[in-house]
């Protein structure tokens, strides 16, 4: 539901319903009845005069999305290489003669080498930095801004309070977002926000202005937000091109280097096209492309949720356990056999084990499974319990043994 | 998520306690030594005793047992005189939901890794759940999210029972009881406490407490002070700490860094009831337990609560007498002696005053009724009150008629860390009954 407040923004929404039906959407429609607008999502403000209802607009969970790309990418040999910043790229002939990228990475982790990569095509997809790394080979043709926007997320008690994804269309014409969202999660939760702030730097904080900001905003779409029921606040970035638009193309002086920047919301909904954009983008300019024969398309994941399969002997005794049948966390009702799942699909750390499972997602915020978690992973993966991290890097939890 | 099939295990129990922390212990004592037979203590941990194994400090047990003990002591107390009974308990189970299959039968589904999905059905229940600990996220301080952030609670855990430090430079926010305690737990561990900072004008801790771990200690109490933002990429770095002004808000101009690699967070509990509320019991939203009557008994019939899961205690003691009280009371209901469920009063907190309970009552008797002020007042007095509204109209100042007050009793000193217990005489409390006359009554803290 794209909403508006006042009259006079009418001709916008008519003006995104006729995009809407040229881009081929159905179930696209404005109403004006304010009955009907309340019908729809009873604690919206009596002041909201029309909406854009587009009836199939789905939500997924986004971090979900970004994981099973990740795990399907590493199923068909993509090889990642995380805490590696690019410092450089050159272009230039090896021995044989032929045009190839040299990049060269500073790595963040003490244990392992920095990194010099060699390739003949680059796909610049770096987000907020993309025009630094455009710059690296000369490409100054765009200029990338960061944005930060803060989220209030509430508890699963109020999951009927919001039923529809929510935009307030903004007041100034010229605004370069959809407005503030009120909408549900996947989840069974719902959240507000995000505001829109320029940063000098990739600062993911929140700011008591921002969250404050985001209330008002969000208060003026909706009426009686609980906001003592919010379970925590958070920031992203947005990469705004001053170009106005995404930047999708090959560089103008280089035609083997491709950007894919500038990629604001809603990226996520884009993100396949965008990869399809850039084949055609290669393919037009003669890079040769052959079938992998071998490409598996779906991910296998690992889940063996409360099956008896996975039944495990306990150390001491021989009784048979059943981790599908052990709760770990309290709030989210997340298994161990969950917990356990998520580990051989590739988490290694408490964040990563969150965003596969919901373990520490809920009210209590990890304060019940986070111990229950760690034991899990050193377990599992059989590092010592000081070893273990909340998000890589040095983020340590139990940080000194206690002799 | 547990797959929840269509058979399950059953079994039978006449009183169904979930929660073996101080409060269930408690209640299955004294309900063995009533004589109820079949009781049933159900435990998510493989240990009993809740909170307490953790809480290394002594000050437990100075009403109950008239010594100073450790938490692990006087856990094993009640341990003890429940193993010397033939009460069950069913450790690793975690209670899922609960509802009532017929009119005497409670039926509460639970979960454990041996036996996979069981329904425990009880004639009556305790629920004894406890508190969580209100979090960062809450009361939403602004910053990064490193890791370094961590309650209280989860902090004397690693500390007490796993045997590690999150870190060694400490910034505590919130001087409730707990964030005392685990000031002078860490600095006893060698870290650099640099200070306790707690948002309100005055520390809601005991007064012990204040004196024994922070000013025997040289730690400093920062009152009216907050964490206004926490810094740090992969971990903690830093806080700001900012002054409030009264409102509560940081005054501009007052920030401050602070390095630090751990911020332990004491800003308050909030009593568990995500069970009680699969049974469509009612939550009363200032103590965000349940809502009781004089019995401690719920909405629903035979569902009592006590301990911290019914509202948050500062003494153990007290959860103890609490749950003595809620098996009374569930001994009483199973013989058929609690039948009136007509409310012949309910009480509201007015002015100075957080929490009360209980929020109703329904027979006449001698009452008692527990309160948490909000702020600390020096000659103060409690008063009971009657807001009689004219008919048919809202419950504006206008119409409210005549403000009678039907109790008061003077009180010397009332500190919001500290519960004040009420007592009111059978006789009295007929007075206010006759004179509310099916008006809600109202309380209040003032000063005299």
């Amino acid at each position: 539901m794209l909403n508006i407040f006042h009259a006079s923004q009418i001709d916008i929404l008519e003006n995104f319903l006729e995009q809407g039906k040229m881009s081929g959407l159905s179930g696209l429609e404005i109403i004006t009845d304010r009955q009907k607008i309340k019908d729809l999502e009873p604690n919206i403000s009596s002041d909201a005069c029309a909406t854009l209802f587009a009836k199939e607009t789905c939500i997924i969970s986004p971090y979900g999305a970004a994981i099973s790309i990740y795990e399907n990418a590493l199923k068909n040999s993509v090889a990642f290489y995380f805490d590696n910043e690019v410092r450089s790229i050159k272009f230039s002939n090896n021995e044989s003669g032929e045009k190839l990228f040299t990049i060269k990475t500073k790595n963040y982790s003490k244990y392992q080498p920095d990194y010099v990569f060699q390739s003949k095509l680059l796909i610049n997809a770096a987000g907020v930095n993309s025009s630094k790394i455009a710059n690296m080979i000369g490409d100054d043709s765009f200029k990338i801004k960061a944005y930060k926007g803060q989220y209030i997320l509430f508890d699963t008690d109020t999951k009927d309070f919001v039923k529809h994804v929510n935009f307030k269309l903004p007041d100034s014409v010229k605004s370069k977002t959809k407005g503030l969202l009120v909408t549900p999660t996947i989840s069974d939760n719902f959240f507000v926000g995000p505001n829109y702030e320029y940063i000098k730097n990739e600062d993911l904080s929140t700011t008591a202005e921002g969250l404050e900001e985001v209330k008002v905003n969000a208060s003026r779409m909706f009426n009686n937000i609980p906001f003592s029921k919010a379970i925590t606040g958070f920031a992203g970035l947005r990469a705004v091109s001053d170009t106005g638009d995404f930047i999708i193309n090959e560089s103008p002086v280089n035609k083997n280097f491709i950007n894919a920047a500038g990629i604001q919301s809603p990226g996520l909904t884009c993100a396949f096209i965008i990869a399809e954009m850039v084949l055609d983008i290669l393919k037009n300019s003669g890079t040769k492309m052959i079938k992998n024969r071998e490409f598996v398309p779906e991910n296998e994941i690992i889940k063996n949720n409360n099956s008896e399969n996975n039944k495990i002997t306990g150390n001491s005794t021989d009784i048979v356990e059943k981790p599908g049948y052990e709760i770990v966390c309290r709030c989210e009702k997340v298994t161990e056999a969950e917990v356990i799942d998520a580990i051989k699909n590739g988490a290694a750390t408490v964040d990563g084990i969150k965003f596969r499972t919901r373990a520490g997602m809920g009210r209590c915020q990890g304060g019940y499974c986070l111990l229950k978690v760690m034991r899990i992973i050193s377990r599992e993966l059989k590092i010592p319990f000081e070893k273990i991290t909340k998000c890589g890097k040095d983020s340590y939890i139990a940080k000194y043994k206690i002799k | 998520m547990i797959l929840i099939d269509k058979e399950h295990t059953n079994k039978e129990c006449s009183l169904a306690i979930v929660g073996g922390g101080p409060a269930g212990l408690s209640a299955a004592a004294r309900a063995w030594e009533l004589g109820i037979k079949d009781i049933m203590i159900i435990e998510r941990e493989p240990y009993l005793g809740g909170i307490l194994p953790q809480c290394i400090h002594s000050g437990f047990g100075t009403r109950i047992f008239n010594e100073e003990l450790t938490g692990p002591e006087y856990a094993q107390r009640f341990i003890d005189l429940v193993k010397k009974t033939k009460i069950k308990i069913i450790k690793n189970t975690f209670a899922l939901s609960i509802d009532k299959a017929s009119k005497r039968k409670i039926r509460i589904l639970t979960t454990n890794k041996y036996e996979g999905l069981v329904n425990i059905n009880a004639k009556s229940l305790v629920l004894a759940t406890g508190c969580r600990e209100r979090t960062r996220g809450q009361i939403l301080i602004p910053g990064n999210r490193p890791a370094g952030v961590f309650t209280a609670g989860f902090i004397q855990r690693l500390v007490n029972i796993e045997g590690y430090l999150p870190g060694k430079k400490i910034v505590i926010l919130g001087s409730g009881d707990i964030g005392l305690i685990m000031a002078r737990r860490l600095k006893l561990e060698g870290c650099d406490v640099q200070g306790v900072f707690e948002l309100m004008p005055f520390s809601t801790g005991l007064k012990r407490n204040i004196v024994q771990c922070l000013d025997d200690y040289d730690i400093p109490l920062y009152l009216s002070h907050t964490v206004t933002k926490i810094e740090g990429r992969g971990s903690l770095s830093s806080v700001i700490i900012s002054r409030v002004d009264n409102k509560l808000k940081p005054i501009k101009g007052t920030e401050r860094k602070i390095k630090c690699d751990t911020l332990l967070l004491s800003v308050g509990l909030i009593p568990e009831n995500e069970l009680a509320k699969t049974a469509g019991i009612l939550i009363d939203a200032n103590t965000q337990g349940p809502e009781v009557d004089e019995n401690f008994q719920t909405n629903i019939d035979g569902i009592f609560s006590c301990g911290n899961s019914l509202f948050v205690n500062d003494l153990v003691d007290n959860v103890t007498d609490d749950a003595f009280l809620a098996a009374e009371k569930a001994f009483a209901y199973m013989n058929g002696k609690i039948i009136s469920r007509n409310i012949l009063v309910r009480i509201l907190p007015g002015e100075n005053i957080a929490q009360i309970i209980p929020q109703k009552i329904y027979s006449l008797g001698n009452v008692s009724l527990w309160v948490r002020a909000k702020i600390p007042l020096k000659n103060a007095v409690f008063e009971i009150f009657t807001e009689n509204i004219r008919d048919g109209f809202d419950k504006k100042p206008d119409n409210i008629i005549e403000n009678k007050i039907l109790f008061s009793k003077k009180l010397r000193f009332v500190f919001p860390g500290e519960l004040i217990k009420i007592n009111i005489a059978k006789d009295d409390f007929k007075d206010i009954a006759d004179a509310a006359n099916g008006f809600d009554i109202k309380a209040l803290l003032r000063i005299k």
